[in-house]
């Protein structure tokens, strides 16, 4: 961004080509990084446009943007479609999230805090799940649901997904927890505090950060999953979320294809707005440098 | 013991919905075990008939095959390019908007992103097709998901231009680390730019790249939502993957035995080519 740099490679390129073509030039990196996140983005811009069309502006110009926009159409036709497995979605989503978060960062507490018999088999134990791919136990988890009655209802979504989210969420945490001074608990119970009041008036509050971590992970796994919800909601369409929904909705909404569009939109917002409050968090999770192997 | 109740909830879940159907996956891997009917043992049998019985089971390891290697290529070289690019740029307001950037279409529902790609690949009005005819290759258009010739590959190179945001960041990650002194003395010695990632960025970042590259073989050795969603392992069955046939097996087949038998055979997969690369990668590091 240097000024004299500027005038050199003005020198060296001559007058020949426009300042903002030698700017870009000059910044190629910037130039090459923009290309890559438009070209990233061209699939959700496709949708945007789409989701603005009549069946016969989209059998005339499939792909441009055209003009008058039919939103007014589009979004409430697939917001009648889908916004019952919006709110599912959101449920499931919000309540496995405080599940995970609560039953986990107490047990994270336990391992980080105590000393009991067995506790680091337990830890290792527990710590062993991250190794077990989710699609061996696909088949035998639903069988165990089936067999607990809890084949289509919410229960069969909620159970499995806050029981397999507390294992990163106990290592997540309890890493955290370890490295809490002992003295503010010690000082706490010595002024008379309960140790669930040490876990909660202290140890949460610190934690944050990464119960943030935490959160947004089990958040955008359970929002994403498909398979799951397919397999145990099965055909109780009241049930469904919002990944069944866009999947049995494409099929029988073929021809419709802005609303199609509009669908995908509604079913990515959601998310596109927890982002916006938490990106910072999120980014700084990711490049705190702390990941590796 | 205070400290197993506050922990029971969470052993209890995982036992239930973890513990139980894994040991149970493994113990019927041993089993022809058709749904409603007794389940007899057989032994390793249901090994046997995959490797060679089993044509569609061969097809689908080679399809796996195909998707994990360029899955690790994209899941490791094209986030350290990508990265560097963005390690590049000095300022600090561009950088900010990028690293937001890369994460945003990550955060778009995978079924979304699949969903999109099958119509980008759609025989008569897909973009792909369109894009082609444009600029004059018409005799390149096909049907891309139809083809049983071309579609695994449609599948395997959907998702343009395979930027992974994630994988950047944690990879840009480790480059922020680096000592600036380090990359300054490379500087003032008159390495090049490319000499300075190859001896020293590289090197720096491994720990970083080999997380990428674990996580890759975990996720795409299993692979089969992707496939499910855009072609349902055909046309006849030649996008088959383990992870779908394993599902096909089990529910419309019915054949839940050599179903967990699959399954046994992707968790073994996956631990062998984990731990041999977390080895061969270490050696390669000293």
């Amino acid at each position: 961004m240097s000024t004299v740099q500027a005038g050199g490679s003005a020198l060296v390129e001559g007058r020949r080509w426009p300042r903002i073509v030698r700017y870009w030039v000059r910044h190629w990196p910037v130039s090459v990084i923009l290309v890559l996140i438009v070209l990233m983005m061209v699939p959700m811009l496709l949708a945007l446009f789409i989701a603005a069309k009549s069946r016969a502006q989209f059998d005339f110009n499939p792909w441009g943007l055209t003009f008058p926009l039919y939103y007014h159409q589009t979004f409430p036709a697939a917001w009648r479609v889908v916004s019952q497995s919006i709110l599912n979605s959101v449920i499931v989503s919000t309540v496995s999230c405080i599940g995970v978060l609560f039953f986990g960062s107490l047990s994270a507490y336990v391992f980080a805090r105590f000393d009991f018999l067995g506790k680091d088999t337990v830890f290792v134990i527990i710590l062993s799940l991250l190794m077990i791919p989710a699609i061996l136990t696909l088949v035998p988890r639903f069988v165990v649901v089936h067999k607990l009655g809890l084949f289509q209802t919410m229960w069969a979504l909620l159970l499995p997904y806050i029981a397999a989210g507390q294992v990163m969420a106990v290592f997540l945490m309890r890493t955290f927890f370890v490295s809490i001074p002992s003295e503010y608990f010690e000082s706490a119970r010595i002024d008379g505090a309960s140790e669930f009041r040490c876990f909660w008036n202290i140890a949460l509050p610190l934690s944050k950060h990464i119960a943030g971590v935490v959160a947004i992970l089990q958040v955008l796994g359970t929002w994403n999953d498909i398979f799951w919800p397919y397999l145990t909601i099965g055909t109780k369409k009241e049930l469904f979320t919002i990944p069944v929904a866009l999947l049995i909705f494409n099929d029988q909404l073929g021809q419709q294809i802005g609303t199609q569009m509009a669908g995908y939109i509604i079913a990515s917002l959601p998310l596109v707005l927890l982002f916006a409050f938490t990106s910072r968090l999120f980014v700084e999770g990711l490049t705190a440098g702390g990941l590796k192997l | 013991m205070p400290y197993y109740a506050v922990l029971l909830p969470t052993l209890l879940g995982l036992l239930v919905f973890d513990y139980y159907p894994a040991f149970l996956a493994v113990y019927h891997s041993f089993f022809e075990w058709d749904i409603g009917l007794p389940a007899t043992w057989v032994g390793i049998d249901n090994f046997v008939r995959m490797f060679t019985q089993d044509r569609t089971f061969l097809r689908s390891l080679r399809n796996v095959g195909i998707i994990t290697v360029w899955i690790m290529f994209q899941a490791t070289v094209i986030p350290l390019v990508v990265a560097e690019l963005i390690f590049a740029v000095k300022s600090m307001r561009w950088k900010y908007w990028f690293r937001i950037g890369m994460i945003l279409p990550a955060i778009i529902p995978g079924i979304v992103v699949f969903l999109l790609w099958r119509f980008i690949y759609d025989g008569s009005v897909g973009l792909l097709n369109a894009f082609l005819t444009a600029i004059g290759l018409e005799s390149w258009t096909r049907v891309w998901l139809g083809d049983p010739r071309i579609a695994i590959w449609a599948l395997t190179f959907s998702g343009f231009p395979w930027v992974n945001g994630v994988n950047t960041l944690i990879t840009l990650a480790g480059l922020q680390n680096i000592n600036g002194e380090i990359l300054e003395s490379s500087e003032l010695d008159g390495a090049s730019r490319l000499q300075r990632i190859w001896r020293l960025d590289i090197p720096l970042v491994f720990g970083q790249i080999k997380l990428n590259l674990v996580r890759a073989i975990i996720a795409s050795i299993q692979i089969f939502e992707v496939v499910f969603v855009m072609t349902e392992g055909g046309p006849i069955k030649s996008t088959m993957v383990p992870g779908l046939w394993l599902y096909y097996n089990a529910f419309n087949y019915h054949r839940m035995g050599y179903a967990s038998a699959i399954g046994v055979f992707i968790f073994v997969t996956i631990l062998l080519l984990t731990l041999a690369s977390m080895r061969i990668f270490r050696e390669e590091r000293a």
